[in-house]
């Protein structure tokens, strides 16, 4: 057996476990501890950790996001990057603050959500899944959002644009230019609240007070 | 729950293509139809692994029969690798439905997988081809532009990547998974895009990586050193075993032109499956080391003179001639090395003993080289699957034993076997052991006792009065190992250590798997001997399942140990000192065996240094590597008189050679070697020798020959005849009955 015929250079290594950056805050931990007791294996608290690592590391899952994941449910960093990249809805590249999702599917299609998205991309000055320059808006198509009745749709964080028109637009874009909230973290945190119990998130809003 | 060792399956009747058969209950259909040769192509299926039904080429029809007699067809053909069978089944494998459905199954896979099969290592060996070929369209309807994805893409030193070749079958992703335990494949994004890919393009460095080469089922997965060098029909197939370890996987040689281009896992179902590690398929390669040694070679001063082979045997026989009117047998002695074939090392004990008259013969490089009466190892793989608790001491048992890990944790996986490993480092076993013991290296005898004066404490009185009679003596004798003196002592904490042994005194079996941090200990004879107390302590000694095992690390170390390349011991475990034995081996040979057991390893280099050593043939082995103390080896090789050495290459023993003699590796001749557990393997000449080598034991017959004028042996098969009709352990591997998967030592 002789030298390999390719002869690209040696890949990277995996990363060790010692040489990982958690950073996960204090709340993530806790939340993440509650989870936890709601399954039979680590495993199975793979969407929701998912969801924490995006709220954590600011609205995309880098690879050290992934990697902490991982190691916080003792899986192998590949399955945690495979499940990650099989949900359209974590990011796998940074975004911008809002991220606005508008809706192509068959009732907004026929209801202009194309016309929507063509808007959109005019006035912004992006393509279909471009961030604007300023980082504020990432526009993306997605698929139907289960409220054609009130075609067409848009998808903005945790909340729904509906029966959208040019200047509804035109106001719900300004008012965002105004606004404080990251509406792609907020999402992140809206799913991992959903997962928690009312009472789970009464101790750790407590626990976290006193500390 | 432990598999019993031996079940009796339940059968059930089914019905393959209106043939009826009985199979045992749960068989999957996939596996029922080979008894009947109904063909059922696949794809992510894989006998050894857990069923997913991906792919769906495996469709068949199936329905059930009825009280009444009829049969209740299903509505919908079903996946035949995830239907267990059960009584009743009916199948149809070749109906004009399923023809229909295969079609389509393949010309769906077909859709994006490129037609590069003339440029792909795959080709001429590809199920996808094959299958295509047997079972598919013989054209295509999509005209659209395929997927595009990297291709020969490095994974690691060993495996490329292709991913526009994949067909997402899973199963690179479940080995990793599910019989190595890395998990470090895993299919990234979704849909058309779905790639087999590790975390981030960082390296593939599982050590069992070159098994998903082979159970890929297309060329997305190749061999880095295998790529372009030969195509399936230039290659000779042959059957070999691994000689890296002692863990006897076997495999197939494929060589082109005289040399070997890839080894491949062989099936064995008792020994290594379909799986092999990465040492033994990549770095197997010795064999066409540039430092072959081809001819005889004697010393003159600085320079080596070739010789022929006769003038090489004349050398010995000279030396031996002026040797024997003086000191005699004493002066010779010989070590030997752990990849000889069974025969050869037979065959060199026996000239030792018989011709040259001396018992000075080893093979021992280790600390430990007590006198053992009987063999060091009670178990065999399957037993892992039986046990109930298996307990890995001192051992990295995935870097040492790799098949042994791989079982160990199949049986953990499958079975739930549980699993408690001892070692200072960090190591595979932990992923899956309930317990990991991290001691300060060294410490191995203090582990041992605190863990004895633990369980001495845990069991009942009476048990462990009746599993070890001088119990009293043993508690008096660790009267002083507390938990608290050996968390001292090792840096074990106490809680560990006391759910250790609760854990051992709650199991109903246990088996130990003892590394090399305990044969090759400081103080290696108390170790073991503290190892075998706890074996019998707990009652394993005496049960089938369970027991202890010192691993033997070499290929056939343990087949040195069977036949007698020890000082003390006759082949078959007879002692040297025992009358009746030496005379049954005298008979056959027809020559008087010396009575005092001879010197081991040890003894034989001091004898070199002090000069009572004067000729010593050193076969297969490389002491100035092996040796747990080199220097030592090194100083004796340099006092004495006379070094032959034996063997492939030019090792670091071989630059003090008097005389040097080319031998083959073990894909240049045939013979047998004996793993762990005692198993019995053929293995067959893959290639001719290079240049002059021989095979070891036939350069041992022809000194035999010269020496004692007696017909040697002329082939392999009988020295095996010779050495079953001497050891009755041996009687099951005469070659004409040793089977496909080899047999164990009884
Ligand atoms: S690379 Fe090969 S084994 Fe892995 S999923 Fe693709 S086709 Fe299957
Ligand atoms: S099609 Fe847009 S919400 Fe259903
Ligand atoms: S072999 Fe049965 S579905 Fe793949």
């Amino acid at each position: 057996m002789q030298e390999p015929i390719i002869r690209i250079t040696e890949r990277p290594k995996p990363p060790q476990p010692e040489t990982l950056t958690l950073r996960f805050s204090e709340r993530a931990v806790k939340e993440l501890d509650a989870l936890l007791t709601h399954y039979p294996d680590k495993k199975s608290a793979m969407l929701p950790a998912l969801w924490i690592a995006q709220r954590e590391y600011g609205g995309h899952l880098t690879a050290d996001a992934i990697a902490e994941v991982a190691y916080r449910l003792q899986r192998s960093y590949a399955e945690v990057e495979g499940v990650a990249t099989f949900y359209t809805m974590y990011n796998k590249t940074p975004v911008g603050k809002y991220m606005l999702e508008v809706c192509t599917n068959l009732s907004c299609m026929l209801c202009g959500g194309y016309r929507i998205l063509e808007y959109l991309q005019q006035k912004l000055g992006i393509r279909l899944g471009e961030t604007t320059p300023d980082g504020l808006f990432t526009l993306t198509e997605v698929e139907c959002l289960n409220n054609c009745g009130d075609a067409p749709v848009m998808q903005v964080g945790d909340i729904y644009c509906r029966r959208l028109t040019p200047e509804k637009i035109d106001a719900l874009l300004e008012q965002l230019r105004q606004s404080e909230e990251h509406t792609v973290v907020q999402l992140a945190d809206a799913e991992v609240q959903l997962h928690l119990s009312a009472q789970e998130r009464e101790r750790i809003q407590q626990s976290l007070s006193q500390s | 729950m432990p598999k019993p060792k031996h079940a009796e399956p339940k059968l059930v009747n089914i019905e393959i293509n209106g043939v009826p058969l009985q199979v045992p209950e749960g068989e999957l259909l996939v596996e029922a139809a080979k008894r009947v040769q109904a063909d059922i192509p696949i794809f992510c299926y894989h006998k050894y692994m857990a069923p997913v039904g991906m792919c769906r080429m495996c469709l068949v029809e199936v329905g059930y029969k009825q009280p009444d007699g009829s049969v209740r067809k299903m509505p919908k053909p079903q996946a035949s690798c995830t239907l267990p069978c059960t009584e009743g089944l009916v199948a149809w494998t070749e109906t004009e439905q399923i023809i229909k459905d295969r079609r389509a199954v393949l010309e769906f896979l077909l859709i994006n997988h490129p037609l590069d099969c003339p440029i792909c290592d795959r080709g001429g060996e590809c199920p996808l081809q094959n299958n295509t070929q047997f079972y598919g369209p013989s054209t295509s309807r999509y005209i659209e532009i395929k997927r595009h994805l990297p291709k020969a893409f490095p994974l690691s030193k060993y495996v490329a990547l292709d991913l526009e070749r994949c067909i997402q079958c899973g199963r690179c992703v479940r080995f990793t998974e599910e019989v190595s335990g890395d998990a470090q494949l895993a299919f990234l994004f979704r849909g058309a895009q779905t790639q087999p890919h590790t975390f981030q393009l960082t390296e593939f460095t599982s050590r069992f990586s070159g098994n998903v080469i082979e159970i890929c089922p297309v060329g997305a997965l190749t061999s880095r050193a295998y790529r372009f060098r030969a195509r399936p029909w230039d290659i000779t197939t042959q059957k070999t075993v691994c000689t890296m370890c002692s863990n006897g996987c076997t495999l197939y040689a494929d060589s082109r032109s005289g040399k070997v281009v890839r080894f491949n896992a062989r099936e064995n179902p008792e020994v290594n499956e379909t799986w092999t590690c990465d040492r033994g398929k990549f770095e197997q390669t010795y064999m066409h080391a540039p430092d072959r040694i081809l001819q005889p070679m004697a010393r003159r001063g600085k320079e080596w003179e070739p010789l022929s082979w006769g003038d090489a045997y004349e050398l010995i026989l000279q030396r031996w001639g002026a040797l024997s009117q003086q000191a005699g047998g004493r002066a010779v002695a010989g070590l030997a090395g752990h990849r000889l074939s069974n025969e050869s090392l037979y065959m060199l004990q026996k000239l030792l003993r018989g011709a040259f008259q001396t018992n000075h013969i080893d093979h021992r490089f280790t600390r430990y080289q007590g006198a053992l009466i009987e063999p060091p190892v009670q178990n065999e793989y399957r037993d892992l699957e039986a046990a109930s608790l298996v307990f890995v001491f001192g051992s990295d048992l995935a870097d040492e034993q790799p098949m042994v890990f791989l079982r160990t944790r199949k049986a953990n996986r499958r079975y739930g076997v549980a699993c408690i490993v001892a070692y200072p480092l960090e190591n595979a076993v932990e992923e899956f052991a309930a317990h990991s013991l991290r001691y300060r290296a060294g410490s191995e005898d203090a582990l041992l006792k605190g863990l004895l004066y633990t369980l001495l404490d845990m069991l009942p009185a009476e048990q462990a009065q009746a599993n070890l009679p001088d119990a009293a003596w043993l508690r008096a004798r660790l009267a002083d190992c507390t938990p608290a003196w050996t968390q001292d002592q090792t840096g074990v904490p106490t809680e560990t250590l006391l759910a250790v042994a609760r854990q051992i005194a709650d199991a109903p079996s246990m088996l130990i798997l003892a590394g090399e941090k305990a044969c090759d200990h400081p103080r290696a004879e108390e170790v073991i001997e503290l190892l075998h107390t706890l074996n019998r302590l707990t009652g394993n000694q005496a049960r089938e399942e369970g027991g202890l095992n010192l691993m033997p690390t070499g290929a056939n170390q343990q087949g040195a140990l069977e036949l007698g390349v020890a000082p003390h011991l006759l082949p078959g475990y007879a002692p040297v000192g025992d009358a009746a034995a030496r005379e049954r081996f005298e008979q056959a040979w027809r020559v008087p065996i010396p009575r005092e057991a001879g010197l081991s390893t040890d003894g034989i280099l001091q004898a070199c240094l002090q000069g009572e050593v004067q000729m010593l043939y050193v076969a297969g082995a490389d002491p100035v590597r092996e040796h747990y103390e080199p220097s030592l080896a090194e100083r004796a090789l340099r006092a004495c008189e006379f070094v032959i050495v034996q063997d492939v290459r030019m090792t670091e023993t071989a630059r003090y050679a008097d005389l040097l003699l080319p031998t083959c590796p073990f894909t240049e001749y045939e013979g047998t070697f004996t793993s762990w557990e005692r198993r019995v393997q053929r293995f067959w000449q893959a290639h001719p020798p290079q240049g002059e080598a021989k095979a070891d034991w036939q350069v041992f017959a022809e000194l035999w020959l010269r020496m004692q004028r007696q017909a040697p042996p002329f082939n392999a098969g009988e020295v095996m005849r010779e050495i079953a009709a001497l050891v009755p352990a041996f009687e099951p591997c005469r070659y004409d009955a040793l089977g496909e998967y080899g047999a164990r030592l009884g």
